[in-house]
């Protein structure tokens, strides 16, 4: 019996992508070419990923490309969004566009993906949480469990809307983009259920993730503050700079 | 290609929409009251697994039938050998080699480093028993012996945490 639930998650995330892609179209791409270009990046993000979680837990797997293609057996998440992101930026290069734009203008489409990819749980034996009263029940459970997922899902949908839509810098939105999905992804792993007490190896990456995006969002800002300031004394008038000195 | 795409991904969707789901078992494990063999892969038969399980009542059991052979086994392995761990106390954890040579079974076992008892399926008698329907498959008995759940193919950290924490519910 094959397990179908990664298929189903696959099309889901292939479906909202694509309808995606014709109601919100991007500048440096037609919509096929979205769907495209993100099926590459994704497929990118899928093989560093897993190739990512082999090296960490079972290196032996890598002798075998049967045990390597076991995508159940575990992907690291931020690896793969690495490689995604990389491949859109090799693709930006190409075209010769502006990156960081093009990399802005698709990271809606990803995070939309990914909603898909979560709240697909529902086909992947269950959505998982923490047991209460107001949830579903996973396959083969009798415990009713609150969809941290479909949660998670509904958190990362938003944001995907609101980096397309809300004026801001490209590089605002990418920070917000990933900071968004690692602090969703922080937050959901400490309700999922775990084998042990302390925090999962997946749960440490999305806080690092975090804690790395609020570190370069102040660099960021820093750096556009200084600049202004700059900015604002060089156009400053001879009158103006004469009175400051006499003051 | 878009079009076919997407018609594709519609005809996946509708198709795990409207097949049942879920895997299930009608297994009820019966016979004398044995003990879990001590040794690694000892060749049991479909009586004498029934009996292993049955000297395990009052505590929930965790089965997982799997072969050498089988990469997603490979895979989910060390994940029950650590929920093997941390619930050693409270949960019995047996391992079921099938469709397997002993030796290869054993190689299996030491490359992963499993210390949870396995034993060996020798006549696929237990496959048979059980309704096994694919590599890997993991059972999990209530303190009653009652089958609470089945999972077919690897099973995820999420899941299998999930399946303990009901199993003890």
């Amino acid at each position: 019996m094959r397990d179908t639930g990664l298929l189903v998650s696959a099309a889901l995330m292939w479906l909202v992508v694509a309808g995606a892609a014709r109601w919100a179209p991007i500048t440096v791409a037609q919509p096929r070419d979205v769907v495209d270009r993100l099926t590459v990046a994704c497929f990118a993000g899928l093989v560093l990923g897993r190739l990512a979680a082999v090296l960490l837990d079972d290196r032996t797997s890598l002798r075998s490309w049967r045990s390597f293609l076991v995508i159940r057996g575990g992907v690291e998440f931020w690896p793969g969004v690495v490689a995604a992101f990389l491949v859109l930026v090799w693709q930006a290069r190409r075209e010769r566009t502006d990156v960081l734009s093009a990399v802005a203008q698709f990271a809606p489409f990803l995070l939309w993906g990914y909603s898909a990819f979560e709240a697909s749980c529902l086909f992947r034996g269950g959505c998982f949480g923490p047991p209460s009263p107001l949830g579903l029940v996973p396959d083969g459970l009798r415990t009713r469990m609150f969809p941290v997922g479909l949660v998670v899902a509904l958190v990362v949908g938003v944001l995907g809307y609101v980096v397309r839509q809300f004026p801001a810098t490209d590089t605002d939105k990418l920070l917000v983009a990933l900071g968004g999905v690692a602090t969703a992804r922080s937050v959901a792993s400490v309700w999922l259920p775990r084998l042990g007490v302390g925090p999962t190896r997946q749960h440490l990456e999305s806080v690092t993730v975090a804690l790395f995006v609020v570190g370069a969002g102040s660099i960021v800002r820093v750096r556009a503050g200084l600049r202004g300031k700059a900015g604002t004394a060089s156009t400053a008038s001879p009158t103006d700079r004469r009175s400051a000195t006499l003051e | 290609m878009v079009q076919a795409g997407g018609f594709g991904a519609l005809v996946i969707v509708a198709v795990a929409v409207l097949v049942p789901k879920g895997a299930s078992s009608d297994y009820r494990p019966a016979g004398q009251p044995r003990r879990v063999p001590t040794s690694q892969l000892a060749p049991v038969s479909a009586d004498e697994f029934g009996g292993i399980l049955v000297g395990q009542h009052g505590r929930p059991v965790v089965v997982n039938v799997w072969a050498s052979w089988c990469a997603p086994c490979r895979a989910e392995m060390p994940l029950l050998d650590k929920a093997a761990g941390e619930y050693a106390d409270r949960i019995t954890f047996i391992g079921v080699a099938s469709e397997d040579t002993q030796s290869a079974a054993a190689s299996f076992l030491d490359e992963l480093g499993i210390d949870y008892p396995n034993v060996f399926d020798e006549s696929c008698g237990v496959r048979a028993a059980v309704g096994l329907r694919g590599f890997p498959t993991t059972y999990f008995f209530d303190r009653d012996g009652g089958t609470r759940g089945v999972v077919v193919g690897g099973i995820t950290e999420q899941r299998l945490a999930a399946q303990l924490q009901d199993l003890l519910r």
